[in-house]
């Protein structure tokens, strides 16, 4: 076990800088005593630690690192500190969500996926922050949303977490969950989610609750009420 | 000005109505308090249920505010949600007590008033919050509509960064762009049709400008909309600004500053 640190700013630039360096060197080496180094790092809370271990499922690696993350919360620690925090996170378990391939080469995605973006329509995109804030949040019905590998940022949570209304109700996700996963292959029923907004998919899912949310009160309405008010053209994925 | 259909038959909760203000506590979480005056042009259900949510991004905290008829202060109200340093908007939600849950009324991005505003009877429309901004000194956090000011909490020296963003230089120089960007986002920008005539920063420019809102339907040629209007919304902001700047004294307290700082290094 290791214990959970957190990036200083002057920590979060070096960070910042092998990320750079790494785009243009895909097999450079991960920098030595990066997560410990006291000029760079300080402790997040004594209690909160976390152990190495390569992740690839989203969902499991959210699940396991939301308990430190809350213990973390509730020591208080200043909003400040919090970017930090995440991008120590991204860095210790930076082979989960950027794993190195043949020849120990790592493809590098946008720089916003391993370093926390203050744009809150970027936010999410970070490869730690918006898995584990969605499965703090929701819990289980986070399952469709952060399904997949821990390196891959798919359609459904791009389509969500940038939806507050959708993101952080738990009546929302829990309708979401029930309309579009597929229990027998543990994944998202097929067609669910294309990159138009087809009748009864993903994204005329999210038009309609912007609507409901402003005519329903949707935090205390709950789950079944929500797939309630679906008009028919969702009836193939209720059903299915 | 804004093309806006409620088809929802909701009502506003006029913003004054909404009186919330932060509870000083050095030591613990930030907590709030405050009543909401629910009497409205229709009068609301007295059985409608009243909670009242704090919320940054999807982070929400709802508390239960009683019903019209028996209003009800909710015996803890600490933000406890949300981490030191981040100060969430409340909105109000008046909603219908079956389970349709049918919204009657509710009031959005609502800042609890500070101290300071409460004693000088002077409410603040740029609420100022200090975070790790990295190598930024200043940025403008929009959500919702809604704007605060960010300052870089890691300036301490010479003075603490919110004692300097007071200072006659940082506003000369910082408001005119934060002025122009608020008014800009709030005319031209993505949520446009969502933005209510009565914006505080909207009442705030047509006083300094003493002339309306652009208006997108108003404008003088609505053929060749979007040009001519953003040439109207450039027009109506510069005004603004340079009014902001006139009942500043912007240059001469900027160049004031700037020889005292001179004549204090010798």
């Amino acid at each position: 076990m290791a214990e959970i640190r957190y990036f200083t700013q002057g920590g979060r630039e070096q960070w910042g800088s092998w990320l750079q360096e790494l785009k243009s060197e895909p097999s450079l080496p991960f920098p030595d005593g990066l997560l410990t180094n006291p000029d760079f790092t300080r402790r997040a809370h004594a209690r909160a630690a976390v152990e190495p271990h390569i992740f690839t499922s989203k969902f499991e690696f959210a699940e396991a690192l939301a308990p430190s993350v809350m213990t973390i919360r509730e020591a208080r620690l200043p909003a400040d500190y919090w970017p930090g925090l995440w991008d120590w996170l991204a860095a210790f378990h930076f082979d989960s969500i950027c794993p190195a391939g043949v020849g120990g080469k790592r493809k590098l995605n946008d720089p916003v996926r391993y370093s926390l973006s203050s744009a809150w329509n970027r936010k999410y995109r970070h490869r730690v922050f918006g898995p584990v804030e969605l499965y703090s949040r929701l819990g289980n019905s986070s399952r469709l949303l952060i399904h997949g590998e821990p390196a891959s940022l798919t359609d459904w949570e791009e389509q969500t977490a940038s939806r507050y209304q959708i993101s952080g109700n738990k009546g929302i996700a829990d309708a979401l969950y029930r309309l579009y996963w597929d229990h027998s292959k543990n994944a998202p029923k097929r067609g669910a989610a294309p990159n138009s907004k087809k009748p009864g998919t993903l994204r005329r899912f999210g038009d309609l609750v912007q609507q409901f949310d402003r005519t329903f009160d949707l935090l205390s309405i709950g789950s079944d009420s929500i797939l309630d008010l679906l008009p028919k053209e969702f009836s193939k994925f209720k059903g299915a | 000005m804004i093309r806006r259909f409620n088809y929802t038959d909701r009502q506003k909760i006029p913003r004054a109505q909404v009186r919330l203000a932060w509870v000083v506590n050095s030591s613990g979480p930030l907590q709030f308090q405050g009543d909401v005056d629910l009497t409205l042009e229709r009068p609301l259900d007295p059985a409608a249920l009243v909670f009242v949510e704090a919320y940054s991004g999807p982070v929400v905290m709802r508390f239960s505010f009683g019903t019209v008829e028996h209003p009800e202060h909710p015996a803890d109200a600490t933000l406890i949600d949300f981490p030191p340093g981040l100060k969430p908007l409340f909105r109000v939600k008046v909603v219908e007590p079956s389970a349709d849950r049918r919204l009657l009324a509710w009031a959005d991005a609502v800042t609890p008033l500070a101290p300071e505003e409460i004693e000088s009877g002077r409410r603040s429309i740029l609420p100022v919050e200090t975070v790790d901004l990295g190598p930024l000194i200043w940025k403008l956090r929009i959500e919702s509509n809604e704007f605060r000011l960010q300052l870089n909490s890691a300036i301490h020296e010479p003075r603490d960064v919110t004692a300097l963003a007071r200072e006659p230089d940082f506003v000369a120089l910082v408001y005119p762009a934060v002025i122009r960007q608020i008014l800009t986002h709030l005319l031209l920008g993505p949520e446009r049709d969502s933005v209510e005539p009565d914006h505080d920063w909207l009442v705030f420019a047509a006083k300094l400008t003493g002339s309306p809102t652009p208006n997108r339907e108003g404008s003088a040629t609505v053929s060749d909309d979007d040009g001519s209007f953003a040439d109207e919304v450039e027009e109506w902001v510069e005004e603004s600004i340079a009014e902001f700047c006139k009942q500043q004294h912007a240059v001469e307290s900027f160049v004031q500053s700037k020889k005292e700082a001179e004549e204090s290094h010798g």
